[in-house]
């Protein structure tokens, strides 16, 4: 804001002032003048939307409504104007729909002012917006007073609460957003901690809690079960997601539960269609097995281009048309049809068909499952009245297909028969997908689709807009209807004929909760790109933070901004432009970096800073590059204790566990074991005593073995962890970031490894460009686990890129240093290595480099071990990892139990 | 007891059931022709074991199993003097035995084993073929029916636990997997007496299960697991349960994971 809005602000106040009464313009002038003068920028600006909002609504509101919201409005702009702004912005609809409930809301906000202002501002913007929704008056009250204590009495815990409130107004009732907030203010009376989890649900309290409040079956509680189930069936290259992932603009048709593109499969993220969870399990199951079922039998390696009954064509233009990508293949295919959305209707029914068929006879048992959704699918289909032409037959011979209905009788129908035999031999063993499209061409004909197919795809035809609408009752219907010779009888509302449908892209058509014309109800059509979608909206992005940058004097090119993006889509563009703007920075004033000398071993700027030079490995000239990369090993710096303290006491009993079950590991020592009851060797003296005792009559013990020990451990373990920015990025809806459950993991491990007594470090990397791989020492080898140590490890963040090569040869020089039997290095990242730099280390340049650095970690007798907590990445692991061994931990949370876990069964 | 009864002791009398997956079994004769000693790894439960009795059935050969653990010593390999009625008396180890009868010593999980025990089967492993008893002041030559084999999983994860090149590097390795989805099929219908129907379900739900191998799951489901199934179904247990306390349970007790291996069994049976 400049200079000159403060001007306009008190001007703009004035003139506002007209259309309120006398008693109302003074009073805001006075209070007005008087936070002006303390913040003048600020104040005037929201001082003005006040009064124009207030001005606004005293001319649409009726007198009575207007009074109680000028009284909330006016309550809260005594405390601070600019929540009273953003209250006075939000809260028409509750003046217009529950007037009795703005006082309340007006009073919590005022209230909440005196906590903390930014909270207030929030509030003022949810609250009006929650009460809005909650329809009985008694709830209503019992959430906003809830709220309002909740952000009064600990303004930390509001800010907290705020999502997780509209979250559950959305999905649950407003009685269990009460009992759940009120649950939560008596928590908090007791402990701020305990409430802080319990509103994040990161305690079990609070998941049950929430759970118990919504209706229905949340994806997350399941969601890694089905991923799992899926990567059982197809490998890992498939990924179940939220539909919430999906890129803007796509939606599921109504009452659909999945959609595929052939990588991922999306689900709804709550399904409460049964009553019971199990139920609601079962059709999550179905829907991922009918999904997986499309991948695994062939959906996606249509060739759009060799289909029965069209002419084969020759794509000359794009090599890359020829064989299309995945879903864009039925794009191609439907495109060759002069009404290219009665066609995809046409062959997704066909191909569903034969996919159930296949589904079926490869899985008996699912075949119950499948059965077992008939009866609410039966329930579901679409009214027949509503459907007509393609649609109408479509459906019919669906549920003849599905369900065994029978199909109209009479010569009128013929054709419908025609179409049966052709669907039905879809079933045989034999179908391929390229039979569907065929059956989908003769079909087409059948229900009189517009023209004769077979024409070349034009580069043009293709719909840009994603078709979720595809199988939707209502779609497109000027082709089929109307089109065909309306003799054959089967068009029961001939009078709506052509050009009744509704518009392409509507989706599902009619608001109905009924699956599309002949589809299953379960599943939608498959997507044909989202990655080509996603790709546009961050090469998009990318130009953006381009233009912004290079406005601020700093060049970078896009190739680098996109990289970037890709590593991680949920950054913020402005901290992607903080970030590469600093690396430019610190580019500039360590110059090319060549000017550091190998070996001269401390930088005379900063005495606490090591530089090492190693070689890189590039692939395509198939030999190391000497000297490329600068390791910069630097002492962390940070004392963030009370972290390492919250992990200790979050999980105190499992570090209990831990310390005993490494204790127990500790060697027993190295030695000999006189008078055994068994051993090796005889031990002289006992024996001689023994034989004494015998001769005696003493009872003989038989204890006259020696027995060695040689246990000795002698490990050394060092941790590096990858500190780039993509590790920011939050875990599920856990609220903690991959980093922050990283630190977790590393600090019970410590804890553990104190009790066993291995030696251990812990290193983190990460860096810009291959002349500035930073090297964090956190803890070092001889390094007693001290406060010191911990608050550094509490303190460690995401900063840059990852370059794992350059730092997994410094590790493995640092391991080489210590004198220990077996070395172990622990590499724990979230993902592929990828730095950005000025010289691009990605793809599969890094990946041949970060092998060869592990093999040659391995040539050195160092145990490399990698974790990795990205679980796409088991395509590329395997190739990278080569044969150091890996562990993918799917659900990062686990990570903290994982590791011990993995390091005991390491070791031992 | 003479040599002659103690070596009919460790004969294996019945043909052990054995499905060839490939050329093992020619390169396993060979190997005992050539007095080579043989190394064999692969997960476990996929049958090395049972290759071993089935090979030392065909060369009617003695076979004297080691189970091999940490505490193992070199003294339980050769043999050591025991202290019984006064007197103290020699007692030869399993290798030792092995020599004396001329037949195959079966060194199970060899890895587990410290390093500085195996050492004792280095001379025995070469050309030398020798197994000196320091302890006697001795040295037993082996004859030409004596065969050194050993085994290990070399998906078990422990840095600690690797074989010294100069251990693995005295034998020829052959390396098994799970058998084909024929070959398995055909041994669990065989081995739990169940129907083949059946048997291929397993075997297809044991497909599955071990893709999601590094996932949670450090080992795919064994062939052994899915016999173990397949008897309990043979023996009137229902495939569920069955198929829960012979393959899921034994495997993980992660329950994400358990409950997707359920459905998969589910979708079978």
């Amino acid at each position: 804001m400049t200079s000159d809005d403060s001007k306009k602000g008190p001007k703009g106040l004035r003139d506002r002032l007209g259309s309120l009464s006398v008693g109302d313009a003074a009073e805001l002038l006075v209070m007005a003048r008087q936070r002006i003068r303390e913040s003048p920028v600020e104040h005037a600006k929201a001082a003005a939307d006040v009064t124009r909002a207030l001005a606004d609504a005293r001319e649409t509101l009726p007198p009575s409504s207007f009074a109680v919201m000028r009284r909330a409005v006016l309550l809260v702009a005594r405390r601070d104007w600019a929540a009273a702004a953003v209250l006075a912005d939000a809260i028409g609809d509750l003046v217009r729909e529950h007037p009795d409930s703005v006082d309340w809301v007006g009073e919590a906000v005022a209230r909440a002012v005196q906590a903390d202002r930014t909270l207030a501002r929030q509030l003022a913007r949810v609250l009006p917006d929650c009460a809005t929704k909650v329809t009985e008056r008694g709830p209503r009250l019992r959430i906003v007073t809830a709220l309002a204590d909740l952000c009064r009495r600990h303004p930390g815990l509001g800010l907290a609460a705020l999502p997780t409130v509209r979250a559950l107004l959305e999905e649950g009732s407003p009685e269990g957003l009460a009992s759940f907030l009120e649950e939560a203010l008596s928590k908090a009376a007791r402990s701020e901690s305990v409430a802080r989890s319990f509103l994040l649900r990161e305690s079990r309290a609070g998941q049950e809690a929430w759970d118990s409040q919504r209706d229905g079956l949340p994806l997350v509680s399941v969601a890694r079960t089905l991923q799992l189930y899926a990567e059982a069936h197809l490998g890992s290259g498939v990924q179940v997601r939220p539909t919430s992932d999906l890129p803007d603009g796509m939606v599921l048709p109504a009452g659909a539960v999945a959609v595929t593109d052939g990588r991922h499969i999306f689900l709804v993220p709550r399904l409460d269609r049964f009553e019971d969870d199990e139920s609601n399990f079962r059709l999550y199951k179905v829907a991922v097995a009918h999904e997986v079922g499309r991948i695994e039998f062939g959906t996606f390696s249509l060739d759009p281009l060799a289909v029965p009954g069209l002419d084969p064509i020759e794509l000359i233009s794009d090599p890359d048309e020829e064989r299309p990508e995945l879903g864009s293949r039925v794009l191609v295919y439907a495109s060759r049809f002069p009404d290219p959305s009665l066609a995809r209707r046409l062959f997704l029914f066909a191909e569903d068909l034969r996919v159930d068929a296949c589904l079926r006879r490869e899985y008996p048992g699912l075949a119950r499952d499948l059965e077992s959704m008939s009866d609410v699918d039966r329930a579901m289909r679409p009214d027949l009245d509503m459907l007509q032409g393609a649609d109408l037959m479509i459906e019919l011979l669906g549920r003849s297909l599905w369900f065994g209905d029978e199909l109209p009788e009479g010569d009128a129908f013929r054709r419908f028969r025609e179409a049966s035999y052709l669907l039905q031999a879809l079933r045989h063993p034999s179908a391929s997908v390229q039979d569907s499209a065929g059956a989908a061409v003769l079909l087409y004909k059948l229900v009189g689709g517009e023209g004769e197919p077979g024409g070349a795809p034009e580069a043009e035809e293709a719909p840009p807009e994603f078709g979720m609408t595809m199988l939707g009752p209502t779609a497109e219907g000027e082709a089929g209807d109307g089109g065909g010779d309306g003799s054959s009888g089967f068009v029961m509302d001939e009078s709506a004929g052509g050009g009744a449908g509704g518009a392409p892209g509507d989706g599902g058509g009619g608001g109905a909760d009924a699956p599309a014309a002949g589809g299953r109800f379960f599943t939608g059509d498959i997507i044909d790109d989202v990655a080509q979608a996603e790709q546009d909206q961050l090469l998009e992005r990318a130009k953006a933070i381009q233009k912004a940058l290079d406005a601020r004097g700093v060049p970078v090119s896009l190739r680098e901004i996109l990289a970037a993006l890709e590593v991680d889509p949920e950054i913020p563009d402005q901290t992607l432009e903080r970030n590469l703007l600093e690396g430019f920075r610190e580019s500039l004033r360590r110059g090319s970096g060549d000017t550091t000398a190998t070996g001269q071993g401390a930088d005379a700027a900063n005495p606490g800073v090591q530089v090492a030079r190693y070689p890189e490995w590039d692939q395509q000239i198939g030999d190391y590059r000497p000297r490329w990369c600068s390791v910069w090993e630097r002492r962390a710096t940070g004392n963030a204790t009370a972290f390492v303290e919250s992990v200790l006491s979050e999980h105190g009993p499992m570090l209990r566990r831990l310390r005993r079950e490494f204790q127990m590991l500790r060697p027993t020592g190295v030695g000999r074991e006189r008078r055994a009851r068994d051993g090796d060797e005889l031990d002289l003296d006992a024996l001689v005593e023994d034989l004494v005792d015998q001769k005696a009559g003493r009872p003989s013990e038989g204890r006259v073995y020696l027995r060695r020990h040689n246990k000795v451990r002698d490990v050394a373990v060092a941790f590096l962890v990858d500190l780039s920015a993509s590790t920011r990025e939050l875990v599920g809806d856990t609220g903690k970031s991959v980093i922050e459950v990283e630190k977790e993991s590393l600090v019970m491990m410590s804890e553990a490894l104190e009790a066993l007594g291995d030696r251990y470090a812990v290193f983190g990397f990460s860096g810009r460009g291959r002349q500035m791989v930073t090297f964090d020492v956190f803890k070092d080898f001889e390094e007693r686990l001290d406060d010191g140590a911990r608050g550094r490890i509490g303190a460690m963040t995401y900063r840059m890129e990852n370059r794992d090569g350059a730092a997994i040869r410094h590790a493995t020089e640092r391991l080489l240093a210590v004198e220990a039997k077996t070395r172990l290095l622990i590499l724990l990242s979230d993902g592929k290595p990828l730095d950005c730099g000025c010289d691009l280390y990605q793809a599969s340049y890094a990946q041949a480099d970060t092998r060869m650095a592990l093999r040659e970690a391995m040539e050195q007798r160092v145990h490399p071990f990698c974790i990795t907590v990205d679980p796409e990445g088991e395509d590329y692991l395997r190739d990278m990892y080569g044969d150091v061994r890996y562990a993918i931990i799917d659900s990062v949370t686990e990570l903290p139990a994982r590791l011990p876990a993995i390091y005991r069964r390491l070791t031992t | 007891m003479t040599s002659k009864k103690v070596r009919t002791q460790y004969l294996v009398k019945d043909e052990p059931y054995y499905v060839p997956t490939s050329s093992e079994v020619e390169l396993f004769e060979q190997a005992a022709n050539q007095k080579i000693p043989a190394l064999l790894k692969g997960p476990t439960g996929c049958g090395k074991t049972r290759f071993v009795s089935h090979m030392a059935w065909k060369l009617k050969r003695p076979l004297i199993t080691v189970a091999c653990h940490e505490d193992l010593t070199a003294s339980d390999l050769v043999g050591r003097y025991l202290f019984r009625d006064g007197e103290t008396v020699w007692v030869d180890g399993p290798l030792t035995l092995a020599v004396k009868l001329g037949g195959i010593c079966y060194l199970d999980e060899v890895v587990e084993a410290r390093n500085d025990s195996l050492v004792v089967i280095h001379p025995l492993a070469d050309d030398r073929r020798i197994l000196p008893v320091e302890k006697r002041n001795e040295v037993l030559h082996a004859g030409d029916d004596f065969m050194l084999v050993v085994s290990y999983n070399p998906a078990y994860q422990s840095v600690l636990k690797d074989l010294k090149q100069s251990t693995r590097q005295r034998f020829i390795a052959l390396s098994f997997d799970y058998p084909t989805r024929e070959v398995e099929t055909e041994v669990v219908a065989h081995e739990a007496g169940v129907e083949l129907d059946i048997a291929s379900r397993l075997v297809r739900v044991a497909a599955k299960v071990r893709k999601l191998k590094n996932h949670g799951l450090e080992e795919g489901v064994s062939t052994r697991l899915l016999i173990y199934a397949g008897r309990l179904m043979a023996s009137g247990v229902d495939a569920g349960p069955a198929c829960e306390a012979a393959i899921v349970q034994p495997l993980t007790d992660d329950a994400d994971l358990q409950r997707s291996m359920l459905e998969v069994v589910r979708d079978f049976f």
